[in-house]
């Protein structure tokens, strides 16, 4: 994987908005790959074809499944996992405590719309976690395969297959059955080791989906001392290293972020607080939100030279929580500071900042607009790309 | 009006959240539900009393009533004024029509709050217009230096007041031959009340969100030119408004609309500056922190002349993300290297937070963290543009 050679590459960062009937369906808790479903397999096998047509159509250039089939960016391991049961609420956010009338709004808001969350009635870990069953996986893998192969040749450039990293799981699925926090996150690595291997031998790109290396500081951590967190999120990189041992380095990915929610963020931990941290994970690229009013600046901090000389930014450039569209001048200048920072146009792909739809149905982007955002996103990449790499291009 | 002589000072566009009480008697007034004239008075005097406070607190340097005494930045001037009555609805923004699941999840968003429209139940002009009752209007603003005056702090204080045009927009006209005709008769009322704020001490900020707005309200499926003819008779009408009036005494307020939506049929700046520009005011007022309008701060290069300042919008006002202070900062030095003077740049909101009373999507502790934000973005960004070599030169990368 590398960035762009001519031009400034596009791609997102996984979920994509689901029909609404299939999201309806997800909400219910249909299970993708039961026996008994295929009216279901039939539906999310059409949103496939049509997400990622769609995505051709608005110029991404390295697309996925839009996460169709799945509950939620993780909850679709519940049922790839031995050892999960029961139930529990996780703790929110330290910022939506700490604005009282913008959790009253959030709620109000939340309440018009029927979505998968991720905080509630999670999972927790009862027996020993193993890799269950390949064949989800697998299904996964060969519907975006239809898919690509139904577009035009040369309609994509990549392909990419998200997962969640250990740590993540261990913060969202409570442990109830291992001796130690690290034990479990170490069982979750060696059980997503299999997941890991199996995108990028089906010749996709692998995003290991990383909020728990920025979000978790202000969920699980809020209360500890951040030197704790930083203590979690170096265990979490370490074990998600051994993870991706035998995967090659240029086939992945890994995105961070601080929770794709509207919120004030004012307990977000800084970027550079976590970069050093960062830097040590087995990718080729990283996949972070530059576009909201709260992380913008933090582009500055790759000034110094922290990435590898091969390695490539995904700078999101598009805020997945507004319904705000864009414009493609802005997206350019974003696009062009992330360049400036990086100081190399080869290794700097134009991203977003999150996924439109984390949970089925939770988005808030209505659908229609991000479409349209994702259109700005080209768009302003294609400028991005006349004033970096000269008129020669498409 | 005061420059930035050695720092950047700190403002915003008027409308701040208001207690939920008064939100309360706004909505049962613009419904025509009779209110309590003391407890209005005296739930608006409380509320001005504390969001004077708070401003102070936050550190703000040109501050204002937060428009407490007022529903909507436009509609309570009809109240003050005589010749209209009727009702209509104004026609919905384009880009709701054009992404229709998202204008049902925002009509849902509507009717889970009690809020003051600024869209139904307008009144119309049926009668001539004229400026009849300045009570209010002097009220207001003895009131407002009533209170600055026992919570001294404001370098400055400010008062805004709808353009003719937008009352032009928003009370459609039954009454006059023409549009010119309504909009001269509007123009010569309001310059009552816009005397009466200059008069008053006060710095008068006039809300013209029709110069961009008004563009996908009503023109959007006609001609430019036609849009572009009515921008430039309300600029008119504002200039001979603001005859008497020293122009470093009125700043101007331009936006496509405080909502957060897709905003992509947005008249872009550049097709009407040229026609804004000639507005005899000292400041404009525009919004450069939301992602449809970032980018044009670059078109005010050259543009304004040596007297005249920027305030740049550099919160959205339509996000409950509280920017980082340091992205305040960032958007700072970029218009100061435009405007090649640091001095002639205050930082500003894009919008008001609460236009229309309790319809604001960023509620109260929200805002005013976004406030905090705002004062500590204009300080790092006066560190750096007054205290570092090269004044007006970006310097806001490679800090850490």
């Amino acid at each position: 994987m590398a960035g762009g050679s001519v031009r400034i590459l596009t791609t997102h960062t996984g979920s994509l908005p689901r029909p609404a009937p299939l999201a309806a369906l997800l909400v219910e808790g249909r299970r993708d790959g039961e026996a008994d479903q295929a009216g279901f397999a039939a539906m999310v096998a059409a949103a496939v074809a049509a997400v990622v047509q769609k995505q051709v159509e608005v110029g991404i250039d390295i697309a996925n499944d839009g996460e169709q089939g799945r509950r939620s960016y993780f909850l679709h391991m519940r049922d790839r996992l031995s050892g999960l049961g029961g139930s529990w609420t996780r703790r929110r956010q330290a910022d939506l405590e700490r604005y009282p009338s913008f959790l009253q709004v959030l709620q109000t808001e939340a309440a018009t719309r029927a979505g998968v969350s991720n905080l509630s009635a999670m999972p927790k870990a009862l027996a020993e976690v193993r890799h269950l069953d390949p064949k989800p996986l697998a299904m996964e893998c060969a519907r975006l395969r239809a898919a690509i192969a139904g577009l035009k040749p040369g309609g994509l450039v990549d392909a990419f297959v998200t997962a969640p990293s250990p740590g993540l799981l261990a913060c969202a699925i409570r442990n109830e059955y291992y001796d130690s926090e690290d034990s479990y996150l170490r069982a979750l690595g060696a059980a997503l080791r299999s997941e890991y291997e199996a995108i990028v031998a089906s010749g996709f790109l692998l995003q290991v989906d990383c909020p728990d290396l920025a979000l978790e500081r202000h969920m699980s951590f809020q209360d500890r001392p951040l030197s704790t967190f930083l203590s979690f999120a170096e265990a979490a990189v370490d074990t998600l290293n051994q993870a991706l041992a035998a995967v090659p380095r240029d086939r992945v990915r890994l995105h961070v972020c601080w929770g794709n929610y509207e919120g004030p963020h004012d307990c977000d931990v800084p970027l550079a607080d976590i970069l050093p941290v960062l830097a040590a994970a087995r990718t080729q690229a990283f996949v972070l939100p530059f576009a909201t009013g709260r992380h913008a600046h933090e582009i500055s901090c790759f000034r110094a030279g922290q990435l590898k000389s091969d390695q490539v930014l995904v700078a999101g450039v598009i805020d997945t929580t507004t319904n705000i569209v864009e414009h493609p001048e802005t997206v350019a200048e974003r696009i062009e500071r992330a360049v400036a920072a990086i100081g190399d146009r080869t290794r700097v792909i134009a991203g977003t900042d999150c996924g439109f739809d984390t949970g089925a149905g939770s988005g808030r982007v209505a659908p229609e607009v991000v479409w349209a955002k994702l259109t700005a996103l080209s768009e302003g990449a294609a400028i991005a790309s006349r004033r970096l790499f000269g008129r020669c291009v498409q | 009006m005061i420059f930035s002589r050695d720092r950047i000072l700190t403002t915003h566009t008027g409308s701040l959240p208001r207690p939920p009480g008064l939100t309360h008697l706004h909505v049962q007034n613009s419904r025509g539900a009779t209110v309590d004239a003391n407890e209005m008075q005296s739930a608006v005097h409380e509320a001005v009393r504390d969001v004077v406070a708070k401003q102070l607190r936050a550190g703000i340097d040109i501050g204002n009533n937060g428009e407490q005494p007022r529903d909507n930045f436009f509609r309570y001037a009809a109240q003050r004024m005589s010749g209209f009555g009727g009702s209509w609805n104004r026609a919905t923004f384009g880009d709701f029509t054009r992404y229709p699941l998202f204008f049902e999840s925002e009509k849902k968003r509507l009717a889970s709050v009690e809020a003051v429209s600024g869209r139904n139940a307008l009144p119309k002009a049926i009668g001539p217009v004229a400026y009849s009752d300045r009570g209010p209007i002097d009220r207001e603003c003895a009131e407002l230096r009533e209170v600055v005056a026992e919570m001294p702090g404001f370098t400055e204080v400010f008062m805004s007041s709808p353009s003719p045009g937008i009352i032009a927009a928003g009370m459609k006209n039954e009454y006059y031959d023409s549009e010119h005709a309504y909009l001269d008769a509007i123009a010569a009322a309001l310059s009552i009340e816009y005397q009466a704020i200059v008069d008053s001490g006060f710095v008068l900020q006039l809300d013209c969100p029709e110069l961009g707005l008004e563009y996908h309200i009503s023109y959007y499926e006609k001609p430019l030119s036609v849009f572009l003819d009515f921008v430039e008779s309300v600029i008119v009408a504002i200039n001979r408004a603001l005859e008497r009036l020293p122009r470093d005494r009125v700043r101007l307020h331009l936006c496509w609309g405080s909502y957060e939506g897709p905003h992509d049929l947005d008249i872009p700046l550049s097709a009407i500056w040229p026609l804004v520009k000639r507005a005899n005011v000292g400041a404009f007022v525009l919004p450069f922190a939301n992602s449809r309008h970032a980018h044009e701060y670059r078109l005010l290069e050259g543009q304004l002349s040596d007297d005249q300042l920027i305030v740049a919008g550099v919160i959205d006002t339509t996000s409950n993300f509280i920017e980082h202070p340091e992205v305040v900062a960032d958007r700072l030095q970029n218009v100061a290297a435009v405007m090649g003077d640091p001095r002639r740049v205050i930082a500003g909101t894009d919008c008001g937070f609460d236009s229309s009373a309790g319809a604001g999507r960023v509620p109260a502790d929200v805002a005013w963290a976004k406030m905090n934000s705002l004062v500590e973005g204009a300080r790092i960004a006066s560190r750096r543009l007054f205290e570092g070599a090269g004044c007006g030169a970006r310097s806001g990368h490679g800090r850490r």
